[in-house]
C-alpha cells in the first residue's frame, strides 16, 4: 500500500531520470562556450573551489567557470524551474491548459517596473528590485478588480487580467516611446525579450528566497490544486477553502515568476508549454507535475540559454529561441492530442 | 508514456556522449600570467584600479567604440588585443595596423567569454558601465573607465591612457598639440568683435533634440565665439541630449544650424528645406544650415576630432576670421600629425 | 436528524422572484427525499442552500444539528457529499485518483491522502463496481460510468448525507436504472440522501419522502405515496397525466397520455 501511495503521487522513476539529464545538460553547459575548457577541467574547478581545495587549473578558467558560467547556469535552471511550477499552477487554478504565468500581468509589470528603472538610470540591484515590485503591483491590481466588484468567479479573473495586460501593454508602448533610442531603448527590449548575459551571484541569491520558500508552500498543497481544478462548486462541496487555495497558490506563483523576470526579463512559452508536456509525460496530478514540469523546465531553459551564448557572438535574447522552439514544438504536442481535445 | 520515457533515455545518453565529445579544447587560450608587480591608477571614475607595473608591455582591450581613436592615435597597434570601429574605412586609409585587431563586442553588448579568451591585461570602457565592470572583475581583469564628452576630459583621458599603457610621451605630445590648437582657436575667437557674433545650435539625432546647454557641442560653438542658444536647457542626464520639441527650435531661431556627426540621423539634410514648417527659421532662410562632417572621422564625438569640428563651426559662422585655407591646412596638420597622413575634402565628407 | 432546514428563503436578486419560501423539511438517517418540481421552480437552488454553496435570504440549515452559519466548509463536507448534475473534466484524471479527491475533508492543507485513504478508495470502487476502470483516465469512459465514479467520490468520505443533483438527467435507460439502485443501497446502508428529478416514476421507486417545489417556492413535503396523486403533479407540470397501479411492479407508474 506504500508503494501504492508512492506510484500515485510521485513519478519517481522519470523524475530521476530528468534530474540525471539536468546534471548532463550541467556538465555540457559547464563546458560550452567561446573559451575552451574540458568537461575534466569544469568539473575539476567545480569540485575545487565548492570544497576550497583548489586544483591544477589556470586562473582564467576559474574564473570563466565560477564568474560567468556558474551563475548564468544557475539563474537559467531557476527560472526554468520557476516559470514551468508557476504554469502549472496557473493552469490548475485556472481549470485551463491554455493559461500562462503571464496571464495575470506578471510579466508585463515586471517589464515596467525595470524600464522605469532603466529610464532613471538605475541599474543592478535596484532594476531587480523595480521588477519585482511591478509583477506583485501587477497582479494586485487584477486581483483587485473582481474583490471590488464583489465577484469570486475565475472568469472575471481571467478578464481582469485581459484589461490589466492590455493595458500594460500601452504603458510599456508609450516608455519605449520616449526612451533614448541609442541606450535606454535597447536595455528594455533586452528586458521584454529575455537575457542572462549580465547575471551576477548577488542577484541570484536576493531571489533565492523568493523563489524556494513559494516552491516549497506550492508543492505542499499540490494535491489541493486538483481539487481546485474540480471547478469552484465542487471543489467547495468537497470542503476545499477555495478562496485561500486559490489566493496562496496564485501568490506562490507570481512571486516565482517575478523573481524569475526581475533576474532575467520576460521569456515567454516556458510556462504554456512545458506543463503540457509534462502532463503528456506524467498525467495531470499537480503532485507529479509541479516537480517534473520543474525538472523540463529547468533542462530546457539550460540548453537553450547555452545554445544561445555558444551560437552567435551578438548575443540573442532567450525568448527568441524559447519561441522558436516552443511554438513548433507546442504545435506538435497539439496534434499528437488532436483527437482528445475535442 | 513509455515510449517518451525511453526517449528521455536516449537523450541523457547523448547528452553525456556529446558534453564528452564535443567540448575538447578548440583554440588557443592564452596562458595564466605570473603575478606582476602593480601600481594604482585613477580611472575617469575616480576609482583607484591595480595595473600591471610593466605598463610597456600592458596589453588592452576594449568594446566601446571612443576608446579606439585614442588608442589607435597612441600607436601601440601590437598591444591592442580587440577594438570596436565605428568606422574601419578611415583607419584603413590611415593605414593603422590596429585595423588587425580582434573584436569581442560592441559598446553595448560585451562577449564576455571572448573577453575571457583574449585575456588583456587591461579591459577599457565606458564610465558607469557598471555590468561590464562587472564582468571584467569576475574575470579577474582590471576596469579602466574612460570618458570623453567635453574637452578638458578627452585631455584627462589621454594622460591616464599614457601612464596606463607606458607610453607617456606621446601621449603629453598629443596633449601640448590639442592644448595648442584650442590656444589658438582661443586667440581667433577673441578677435571676433562683439556685434558681430552669432547665434548657433547643435541639432541631435532627432528634428526635437538638441545638444544641451552642458554638451560638447554646445561648448564648441561658445569657445569658437558662437552665442548659444541653450542657456537652461539640459538633457535628462548630465551631458545628454535635450528633448526640447521642434517648436521650441523654431522659438529659438538661431543664426546657424549644425547638425551632429555622432549619432545616426532620424531625418536627412535636405528636410531642413524641402518641409514648409522649417522654412521661416533664419537659418534655413540664409541656408545656413551645416552637418558636422562624418564621413570617415566624427568631428564632434568624444575624442580629439571636436579640434577640427571647432575650426569647421568657426569657418561656417565666421569665414572671414577662420577662412577656407585656413580650415584646410588645420585639418592637414592634425591629420598629418595623429596618422601621419592628409585627406581630400571629399574622403573627410566636407567641401568648402 | 441529519439534515433539517427551518423557514429558509432565498431569492436570486433583491425584488426578484422568490425561489425559496419559508421552506421547512427535515431528513435523518436512511431515509430518502424525492425533489420533484417544473422546470426553473428552483429545486438545485435548494440543494445548493443545504450544500452551502449559497447563502440563503434567512432561515436555518442544520446538519446534525448544528447551523451551517457556524461550521466550516470541511465540517459540511464532513457531513455531507455532493453529486453535481454534471461534471466537465478539464483535466484528465485517473478514475482511482477522480475519486480519491472525495477523500479531502479528511485531508490536512499540506498533507496528501495516506494508505488508508486508498484502502477506502479501493474498497468503494469494488462496491460501485468500478475496479477494472480505476487506472483509466476519467475522460475516456462513458457518461454512465462517470456518473458511478462521482457517486463513487461521493462516498469515499464516509459522510452522513449525499445530495445528488438530477442524477439521471444525461444517462440512457439503462443506467438510470443502475444509478436509482445505487441510491436505493446507499439509503439501505443508513445515508440519508435527497435527490432532485424530473421524473415522478423515480420518486415512486426510491419511496420514502417526496417533495413537491411549485413555482412560488413553496415545498410541499411528505410520504411519496401521500403526496405522489394525479391530480398534484398534473399542476406541478401543466399537463395530462395518469398515474395507474401496475400488478406487474406492484405499484403506481406515471404514463402521459397520447400525443
Amino acid at each position: 500500500m506504500a508503494t501504492n501511495s508512492k506510484k500515485n503521487f510521485y513519478a519517481v522513476g522519470f523524475d530521476l531520470l530528468l534530474l540525471a539529464i539536468l546534471a548532463g545538460c550541467i556538465v555540457m553547459a559547464l563546458c560550452s562556450g567561446k573559451y575552451p575548457i574540458t568537461p575534466k577541467e569544469s568539473l575539476d574547478v567545480l569540485f575545487g573551489e565548492l570544497f576550497h581545495k583548489g586544483g591544477s587549473y589556470s586562473e582564467m578558467t576559474k574564473n570563466v567557470v565560477m564568474g560567468l558560467r556558474i551563475p548564468r547556469i544557475t539563474a537559467s535552471i531557476l527560472c526554468g524551474v520557476m516559470l514551468a511550477m508557476s504554469g502549472v499552477a496557473y493552469q490548475s487554478i485556472f481549470k485551463n491548459p491554455l493559461i500562462s504565468p503571464d496571464f495575470l500581468g506578471v510579466s508585463n509589470g515586471a517589464c515596467i517596473g525595470a524600464a522605469i528603472a532603466i529610464l532613471m538610470g538605475l541599474g543592478g540591484i535596484y532594476l531587480s528590485g523595480f521588477a519585482f515590485l511591478g509583477g506583485i503591483l501587477a497582479v494586485s491590481i487584477t486581483v483587485l478588480i473582481p474583490t471590488i466588484l464583489k465577484s469570486e468567479s475565475n472568469i472575471m479573473l481571467v478578464l481582469s487580467g485581459v484589461i490589466v495586460g492590455g493595458a500594460m501593454s500601452s504603458i510599456l508602448g508609450f516608455i519605449k516611446y520616449v526612451a533614448d533610442p541609442e541606450t535606454e531603448l535597447a536595455a528594455i527590449t533586452y528586458w521584454t525579450m529575455g537575457s542572462f548575459s549580465y547575471v551576477t551571484m548577488s542577484e541570484i541569491k536576493s531571489v533565492i528566497l523568493t523563489m524556494v520558500i513559494p516552491m516549497i508552500i506550492l508543492f505542499g498543497m499540490s494535491w489541493w490544486l486538483d481539487i481546485l481544478s474540480m471547478g469552484e462548486s465542487e471543489a467547495k462541496s468537497l470542503g476545499a477553502n477555495i478562496k485561500l487555495i486559490r489566493n496562496v497558490a496564485i501568490a506562490c506563483a507570481t512571486l516565482m515568476t517575478a523573481s524569475s523576470v526581475c533576474i532575467s526579463g520576460t521569456i515567454g512559452w516556458i510556462g504554456l508549454v512545458i506543463p503540457h508536456f509534462a502532463r503528456m509525460c506524467v498525467g495531470p496530478n499537480n503532485t507529479k507535475l509541479i516537480p517534473t514540469a520543474g525538472l523540463m523546465g529547468g533542462i530546457f531553459l539550460l540548453l537553450v540559454d547555452t545554445i544561445t551564448r555558444t551560437i552567435s557572438m551578438a548575443e540573442m535574447p532567450v525568448s527568441i529561441l524559447t519561441g522558436l522552439i516552443g511554438a513548433p514544438f507546442y504545435a506538435v504536442l497539439l496534434y499528437r492530442q488532436r483527437k482528445t481535445i475535442s | 508514456m513509455g515510449n517518451l520515457k525511453r526517449a528521455a533515455a536516449l537523450l541523457l545518453v547523448l547528452v553525456i556522449c556529446f558534453s564528452f565529445g564535443a567540448c575538447g579544447k578548440q583554440g588557443t587560450v592564452q596562458p595564466d600570467k605570473p603575478k606582476a608587480d602593480t601600481i594604482v591608477i585613477t580611472d575617469m571614475m575616480g576609482r583607484e584600479v591595480e595595473v600591471p607595473a610593466d605598463t610597456k608591455n600592458t596589453t588592452v582591450a576594449s568594446t566601446y567604440g571612443v576608446v579606439t581613436p585614442f588608442l589607435s592615435t597612441l600607436q601601440i597597434p601590437d598591444r591592442v588585443l580587440a577594438a570596436n570601429f565605428k568606422n574601419k574605412q578611415f583607419f584603413r586609409l590611415c593605414e593603422d595596423p590596429i585595423i588587425n585587431t580582434g573584436n569581442i563586442g560592441t559598446t553595448v553588448n560585451l562577449d564576455s567569454e571572448a573577453l575571457a579568451a583574449t585575456n588583456p591585461d587591461v579591459y577599457i570602457c565606458k564610465i558607469s558601465d557598471q555590468e561590464k565592470i562587472d564582468i571584467a572583475t569576475r574575470l579577474g581583469i582590471p576596469a579602466v573607465t574612460l570618458s570623453a564628452e567635453i574637452p578638458e576630459e578627452v585631455l584627462k583621458a589621454y594622460e591616464m591612457l599614457g601612464k596606463l599603457l607606458g607610453c607617456e610621451e606621446r601621449a603629453q605630445a598629443i596633449i601640448d598639440y590639442l592644448k595648442g590648437e584650442l590656444a589658438d582657436i582661443d586667440d581667433l575667437a577673441a578677435k571676433i568683435p562683439e556685434e558681430d557674433k552669432v547665434t548657433a545650435i547643435c541639432m541631435g539625432s532627432l528634428l526635437s533634440r538638441v545638444a544641451g546647454e552642458d554638451m560638447l557641442q554646445t561648448m564648441m560653438i561658445e569657445r569658437v565665439g558662437g552665442k548659444s542658444v541653450v542657456k537652461g536647457i539640459v538633457g535628462e542626464e548630465e551631458r545628454y541630449w535635450a528633448d526640447c520639441g521642434v517648436e521650441k527650435v523654431f522659438e529659438l531661431d538661431p543664426d546657424y544650424i549644425f547638425v551632429t556627426s555622432s549619432a545616426v540621423l532620424d531625418y536627412s539634410m535636405d528636410d531642413f528645406y524641402t518641409d514648409s514648417s522649417w522654412s521661416g527659421m533664419t537659418a534655413v532662410k540664409n541656408r545656413d544650415v551645416y552637418q558636422i562632417p562624418a564621413k570617415l572621422d566624427s568631428w564632434d564625438m568624444p575624442g580629439p576630432g571636436f579640434i577640427l569640428g571647432m575650426y569647421y563651426m568657426m569657418h561656417c559662422m565666421y569665414p572671414d576670421v577662420c577662412t577656407a585655407e585656413m580650415l584646410q591646412t588645420e585639418v592637414n596638420d592634425y591629420y598629418n600629425f595623429f596618422y601621419g597622413k592628409t585627406f581630400t575634402g571629399e574622403e573627410i565628407g566636407y567641401e568648402f | 436528524m441529519i439534515i433539517e432546514t427551518e423557514k429558509l428563503n432565498f431569492s436570486y436578486t433583491k425584488g426578484g422572484r422568490q425561489i425559496l419560501k419559508d421552506i421547512n423539511l427535515s431528513l435523518g438517517e436512511g431515509e430518502v427525499m424525492s425533489i420533484l418540481g417544473p422546470n426553473g421552480a428552483g429545486k438545485s437552488t435548494l440543494l445548493n442552500c443545504i450544500a452551502t454553496l449559497l447563502m440563503p435570504d434567512s432561515g436555518i440549515v442544520r446538519l446534525c444539528g448544528k447551523d451551517t452559519r457556524e461550521m466550516k466548509p470541511k465540517e459540511v463536507a464532513s457531513i455531507l457529499s455532493y453529486v453535481p448534475q454534471n461534471h466537465v473534466p478539464a483535466f484528465s484524471y485517473t478514475v482511482f485518483n477522480f475519486v480519491l479527491m472525495g477523500r479531502a475533508p479528511k485531508v490536512g492543507m499540506f498533507e496528501r491522502p495516506k494508505d488508508e485513504d486508498f484502502a477506502i478508495v479501493e474498497k468503494t470502487l469494488e462496491e460501485i463496481g468500478l475496479t477494472e476502470l480505476k487506472d483509466k483516465p476519467y475522460t475516456e469512459i462513458s457518461g454512465g460510468e462517470r456518473q458511478q465514479a462521482t457517486i463513487a467520490r461521493a462516498m469515499v468520505a464516509q459522510p452522513k448525507a449525499i445530495l445528488f443533483d438530477e442524477p439521471t438527467a444525461h444517462l440512457d435507460y439503462g443506467n438510470q436504472l443502475k444509478t436509482l439502485r445505487i441510491i436505493k443501497s446507499l439509503k439501505e446502508k443508513g445515508y440519508a440522501i435527497i435527490i432532485t428529478t424530473h421524473n415522478p416514476d423515480h420518486a415512486i421507486m426510491l419511496g420514502g419522502t417526496t417533495a413537491i417545489l411549485d413555482r412560488e417556492g413553496r415545498l410541499t413535503v411528505g410520504k411519496s405515496e401521500e403526496i405522489i396523486a394525479e391530480e398534484r403533479l398534473r399542476q406541478v407540470y401543466g399537463t395530462e397525466l395518469s398515474l395507474i397501479h401496475m400488478d406487474e411492479v406492484d405499484r403506481d407508474v406515471c404514463v402521459p397520455p397520447n400525443l
